[in-house]
Formats: C-alpha cells, structure tokens, sequence
C-alpha cells in the first residue's frame, strides 16, 4: 500500500538532511505508527508521503502511485489529518465537509450515508451549521477527522492525532484507526504517545536524524534489543539513544 | 518609550515582512530574481507616475499664479493627500484592529491599550507616508523650483510632510472605534463591520467631493467675487471644510513670514490635540471594542443542518464558490478588494448631485470628445483594471496563508484549482464592474449598446488578464501572514497586478485611439477579442509549462 525507497530529503540551506535513505513498507490492512524524537523526520516523511514536499531522491508509492509522477492519482487513495489542522476558519462545517466530498468525488448517496455517521460519532451534528472559527481544537480535529474520512481512503495518514485531544476524543480517534484497519484499509501515523502506538498498532518504524532506526512488530523489537519483557517506551529510549552514540 | 518603540519596530517588521525579506534575499541569497524584477517593472511605472504628477503640479502652480495665488498647488495637494489618508484609514484601522490575528497575541502581553494603540496606529501612519511621498512631496518640488523658495520653506515641509497623515488618520479611527463598538453588539459582526465600513467610507468620500463641487451655496459670481478679492481666496475656500489643509499650505507658502509660523503651529496643534483625543478614548473605548470583538469569535450556536445541505455539485463550481465564500466572509478582504466596485461610481454620481450641476450634465462635453468604439474600449479596459484592484486574482494562494496544506493534498490538478479561482474571481469582477460601467454609462449618458458591447468585451478581456495574476500570485506567494490585510493590500502582487493592468491599458488603449483615429473604428472590437485570446492563451501556456512544478515545489 505504501512503499518509500531510499527517500532523501535535505531543506533548502540545511546542513544535514532531514530525511536520508528511508526505506520502508506498509502493507495493506495494516495499523503502522510512526515514532521518533522531535526533529527526527516523522513530519517531513508524512508530508513527502501527501505531497507537501518533494522527495530529493528515492521513491514514494502509495496504492502502486508514485507521489512525484502520478500526484493526483497517490491523493485520491490518502485521507489526511495533520496535527494541527488548520481549517478555512469563514467556512461552516457542513459547507467545509460538502467541499472535501465534491474534491474527492464522494456520490451524493455515500456522502449522505457518512457526514450524518461522522457528525453524530462525534458530537458535532449541532455545530455542523456554524463558521469554522467558532469551533474548538478538539472539534477542528474532528472536523478534519470526518473529511478525511468521507471518500474512504485506501491509506489515512495522521500526524500526531492525540495532541491536545481529550481522554474521550481520544479514545474516539483510536477506534476509528482500529475500524478504519478492519476494513482492510491502512493507517499510518505519527506519535509521541507510545502507549498508544503500542496498544494499536501492528507494525512500529522508529526514525531517528532521518533515518529509520528500527522497523517491526513489538515482539520483533524485543528480539532486537534481547528484552522480551520490555515497553514500548524503554526500547524506545534504548533504540534511540544507541543510534545518538553512534553518531 | 522604548517598550513602544520595540513593540512598533517589531508590528512594523511583522506588517512588511522584513525579517522574512533579510533573511531570504541577503543571508540566504534566494530567489534574489524577485526584488531585481519588481524593481525593473516598476520602474517604468514611478517614471510614468512621477512625470504626470509633476506635469499636474506644475499646471496647477500656473494656474494658481494667473489668480496670484500659486500657493493653490499646496493646498490642493494636502487636501487631497489627506482626504485619501482619511479615506483609506477607516479600511486601515478596521482591517488592523479589528480583524487582525495578532491582537489575541499583543492583548496577552503586558501593554497599556494606550500603547498597543498608538504603536498599531503608527505602522499604519508609516504606511500612508508612501501615497503622501508620491503625491504631496513632488508637489513640494515643483512648488520650491518654481517659486525659488528660500531655505525657511524647507525647513517648514519637513513636519508639515510627517505630521500630514496624523490628523485624518486619527479621524479615521476614532469613527472606527465607534463604528465597532456597534457592530460588536450584532451576531452577525463581520457583515455589519464590512457594511459600516462602506457607509463610513462612502460617507468621507462622498461628503468631501460634494462640499468640494458644491462650495457650500455659494453663487458662482459671489464665488468669483470672493475669490479675486481675498489674497488667499481659492486656498480657503478649498479647505473650507478641512481647515488643517490650509494650515499646511499656509505654514509652506509663507514660511518665511510670522504667519507662516503661526499656521505651522495650528497645523501641529490639531494634529496632537487629535492624538489627546484618540488616548483618552483609548482605555475607555478601544481595549473593550477589540476584547468584546474576540469574545464573538468563539463559541459555536448549535446550527445543525437539514439533510437538503449535504448537496454535491460541480467541482469547477464547488471550487469557485469555496474561494468566493472564503474572500467575501473575511472584512479585511472584502474592505481592501471591493472599494473600488463602490468608489468609482460615486465619484461619477457626485458631482451630479452639486448645487451647480443642476443645470447641467457636467460629462456632457465627454459626449462630444468620445466615439462609440472609444466608450467600447474603455468600459473593456476598466474590467482589466478592476481585476486588479480587486486583488482577488493576484492574491489567491497569498490568502491561503496557513490553510495551503489543504488544496495541496487535495487531488485535483492545479489547473483545475486555478480554473475555479479565475472563474471565482471573474464571477465578482463581472458583477461588480458591470453594475459599476452602467451606472457610470446612466449617468453621463452613454450609449446602453457601447456599456453592453463593453462588458461583453471586457469579460473576454478580464478572463486571460485574472487567469495571469493567479499566476503571478502561484510564483510569489505570501503566506507568513496574521493580519489578513498583508494577503491583499500589503503584497506586492497586488501592486505589480496595477502595474500589469495599466501597462495592458496603455498598450491596448494607444492602439485603440489609433485605430480610430486612423479610420480604423470597426477593427477594435478585432484589437480585443485578439487581445482576449493572447493573454488567455498566455496564461493556459504558463498552467501546462510552470503551473504543475510550481505547485508541487511551492513550500521548498
């Protein structure tokens, strides 16, 4: 489903790259959290993956699309939530959520089955007439949540969904990754919350100063690290710190 | 003081974006193509500019000495430059107070709203010096060189020119204040604020030209009278109605004389009496205007929806009617990009409504001067520049701002994104400039056949021109921004769009008085639709050839 090979990225100016030599694979189906220190490269890799930044080398496949020759065809198979979504603020919900469907092509019959579904899991049938400016955090994130919900995306991709949600929208969030999953469609997503990445997900990559440090289930990370009762968070550490001594 | 001063240079650095420029242009040496090319394309435009405002002075100072009172260029041109800063300044101060984003960051920090006041009305000052600098200040020139004035007059210009702004400013903002004290008390805030915007503008503009035309009830042979017996008759009876103009003029004209002294002085008075005025109001008005203001932004009302509201439509529409609805809800956008929709008509039907033009239509002579094809072009040419001064083509990815990541990850192709934006941008400029041409034909008296040819033609023409600026805005954006109004008014582009706009207007309007003029009548309605076709075809160029690696690369 998704497929990064040898995927460099250097920011214009930048004395080190900020992504170099990733390889990695998403099978279909798959829950995939993405984990890493702040700066390691999590954000550029998704918004490589969405089409926000080119790759400078290497190759991004998403659905058998490549993201630089086939951009809008990798798109259409992506639903998309960054972590911290900024929606048009002079928009009402529901006119927001009718303009994501017209842009993904959402038939009139799914989009009146789904924005009701959404809008009611959520909380946010009442609210759903109002300007996007009048909503709080939580609510934009459940906003963004339901568009990028509305086509049924092959690969939802978050960027750091829990942040500044609540116990309850949280708990929200992860069963909707999980549901989405059943499906048999992909989730990938980036975290710091690694309780979390470790109670969802089927597959963990740790990336680290751009390069994947560590790819696998949990089981297969404790093989790693010979640990077989450890957390996510003490391989974590483990992992992380190894690769900042050996640079 | 130096709290002020720091928080000035800082709004002032956020305003023009001149860290980002520093940063980009000298320490990173990028894009070093962009200042090297706006300043190779405006200048041809300064030139164009300073030569006709020159040529205008000097007219003016002629004039003025054949009633032996030269001074007359002083007074109009401080008139003027303080009647646009008055007018300007209530779409300023709305715009910078009122919808700016900063101000839920500046009201957290431990300011006085005196403070927060007068260093956001000082960014604004500053940015009114530049229409001042273009208009008052050649003036000076040719009014120095022409009457070889000695060092005194000099002297005198230096706070006549930098306290010129001052007093319509503060003006502006004090009927400001209370235009959003009122409008905070409705729901629906940001429409009343756009309407009380207009009216207020309007009102300024309409008042001015009206008292301007209409010299009180004064008789026309009165008048004369008057004029030809006072020394200083045409200078006070054109700033009868904003007598700080005259002061000005005064302080300039007899700088070498006590009186002049004493002008300059009333001049500066009224200008820190307005300031005392604007301090007093400051804390007991402005703070709980702007606080009661971001109260109303929070909050939802429980508006659900009827099942009827989930509705699929077109996507080039859906497209155009997002960025339509985007652009109209925002005041500062709509305050900035529409005046010109209102303004120019009023400035027509004005003068109709004088004292002295009851007798007469005061555009009859226009009738004599123009011809069909001439009334045809230059109703075309006017949609070319109103979609421009609308900004809304030339600023469409700049308004995206922080919201750029969604059409990006969207998957609909960039020309597709484009096409819904021209056509969003044409849906406005075609009503706007429609109603604009034939209120403007109804009143002078033009024939409804040229208004109509006109649009027809101006639509084609207008549609390629709108399609360019998407472009021109794609290749430049500006995208670090928190007041809305450095999107539009602010950005360059909006400027260079101007520039286009009048360069396509002087290219296309030569030929066209040449054509006819020649004998050729019948070939502009071919000059135009040829002209439609090339920069149509321009701009689909661009969208295959840079459009697409344009929008992919946009935020490296």
């Amino acid at each position: 489903m998704l497929k990064l090979t040898n995927v460099a990225k250097k920011y214009r100016g930048a004395a080190n790259y900020a992504v170099k030599d990733l390889d990695l694979e998403v099978k279909r189906g798959e829950i995939f959290g993405f984990l890493g220190p702040n700066g390691a490269g999590k954000t550029t890799t998704i918004k490589m993956i969405v089409g926000l930044l080119e790759p400078d080398s290497g190759s991004i496949t998403v659905n058998g699309f490549n993201v630089t020759e086939r951009p809008i065809d990798a798109k259409r198979s992506i639903g998309f939530v960054p972590d911290n979504p900024e929606l048009y603020e002079k928009l009402t919900g529901i006119e927001y959520l009718n303009f994501v469907a017209d842009a993904y092509g959402v038939s009139q019959d799914d989009r009146r089955k789904r924005i009701p579904h959404f809008l009611e899991m959520f909380g946010l049938t009442g609210a759903v007439g109002d300007l996007i400016q009048s909503y709080s955090h939580g609510m934009r994130q459940k906003l963004a949540l339901t568009g990028a919900l509305l086509h049924e995306p092959e690969l939802f991709i978050l960027d750091e969904p829990m942040v500044g949600l609540d116990p309850k929208s949280a708990h929200l969030f992860k069963e909707l990754m999980r549901s989405h999953a059943d499906k048999g469609f992909t989730v990938f997503f980036s975290t710091h919350v690694l309780e979390v990445a470790e109670r969802l997900c089927d597959r963990v990559g740790i990336i680290n100063h751009g390069r994947l440090i560590a790819c696998g289930t949990l089981e297969e990370l404790r093989e790693r690290s010979q640990s077989q009762d450890s957390t996510l968070e003490k391989l974590f550490l483990e992992l992380t710190e190894e690769d900042g001594a050996d640079e | 003081m130096n709290r002020l001063w720091s928080l000035y240079k800082v709004l002032l650095n956020v305003q023009y974006n001149w860290s980002a420029m520093k940063y980009t242009y000298l320490r990173k040496r990028q894009r070093l193509w962009e200042p090297i090319l706006v300043i190779v394309g405006l200048a041809p435009v300064a030139v164009l500019w300073l030569t006709g405002i020159t040529w205008f002075s000097e007219t003016l100072y002629r004039s003025g000495m054949m009633l032996a009172q030269p001074h007359v260029l002083l007074a109009v041109m401080a008139l003027g430059a303080q009647i646009f800063t008055l007018f300007m300044g209530v779409v300023y101060v709305l715009s910078g107070f009122y919808f700016s984003e900063d101000l839920k960051f500046l009201i957290a920090l431990p300011y006085k709203p005196w403070e927060l006041l007068v260093a956001k009305l000082l960014v604004i000052m500053t940015g009114q010096y530049i229409p001042i600098l273009l208009t008052f200040v050649p003036a000076l020139v040719v009014y120095g060189r022409e009457a070889q004035v000695g060092v005194s007059f000099w002297l005198a210009s230096i706070p006549v020119v930098l306290a010129m702004p001052v007093l319509p400013l503060i003006v502006a903002t004090i009927l400001s204040i209370f235009l959003m004290r009122v409008v905070n008390m409705s729901k629906r805030r940001d429409l009343w604020a756009v309407i009380g915007g207009f009216a207020l503008t309007l009102f300024i503009v309409g008042a001015q030209l009206y008292m301007q035309l209409s010299f009180g009830d004064t008789h026309p042979e009165e008048l004369m009278r008057q004029i030809m017996q006072q020394a200083d008759g045409v200078v006070n009876l054109l700033s009868r109605y904003f007598p700080p103009s005259v002061w000005a003029a005064k302080a300039l004209a007899y700088a070498h004389q006590p009186s002049g002294l004493v002008n300059l002085v009333l001049f500066l008075a009224s200008a820190v009496a307005g300031g005392a005025v604007l301090l007093l109001l400051a804390d007991r008005v402005f703070y709980r205007g702007v606080v009661s203001g971001l109260e109303g932004r929070r909050g939802t009302r429980g508006h659900s929806v009827s099942e009827g509201a989930v509705r699929e439509r077109p996507l080039l529409w859906t497209l155009a009617l997002t960025e339509m609805r985007l652009f109209l809800r925002n005041p500062s956008f709509v305050l900035n990009g529409l005046i010109g929709y209102i303004l120019f008509p009023v400035l027509v039907v004005v003068p109709l409504l004088a004292p002295q033009a009851e007798l007469d239509n005061p555009f009859a002579f226009l009738m004599e001067l123009v011809s069909f094809e001439l009334i045809v072009g230059v109703a075309a040419l006017f949609f070319v520049i109103m979609s421009a001064m609308s900004m809304i083509p030339a600023t469409t990815i700049s308004r995206e701002g922080k919201y750029l990541w969604f059409p990006r990850t969207l998957p609909i192709p960039i020309g597709t994104l484009l096409a819904g934006r021209v056509l969003a941008a044409q849906v406005i400029n075609i009503a706007g400039s429609t109603l604009s041409v034939a209120l403007i034909s109804l009143v002078i008296g033009f024939p409804w056949e040229a208004a109509a040819l006109g649009t027809l033609l101006g639509a084609l023409l207008s549609t390629g021109f709108a399609g360019l600026l998407t472009i021109l805005d794609l290749a430049r954006p500006m995208l670090n921004w928190t007041n809305p109004v450095r999107a539009v008014k602010s950005n360059l582009n909006s400027v260079i769009a101007l520039a286009l706009a009048v360069g396509i207007c002087a290219a296309l309007g030569s030929a066209m008085y040449w054509l006819v003029r020649s004998g050729y009548a019948a070939l502009v309605y071919v000059e135009f639709i040829l002209g439609s076709i090339c920069l149509y075809g321009l701009y689909k160029l661009l969208v295959q050839n840079y459009a697409v690696s344009r929008w992919q690369r946009i935020d490296d």
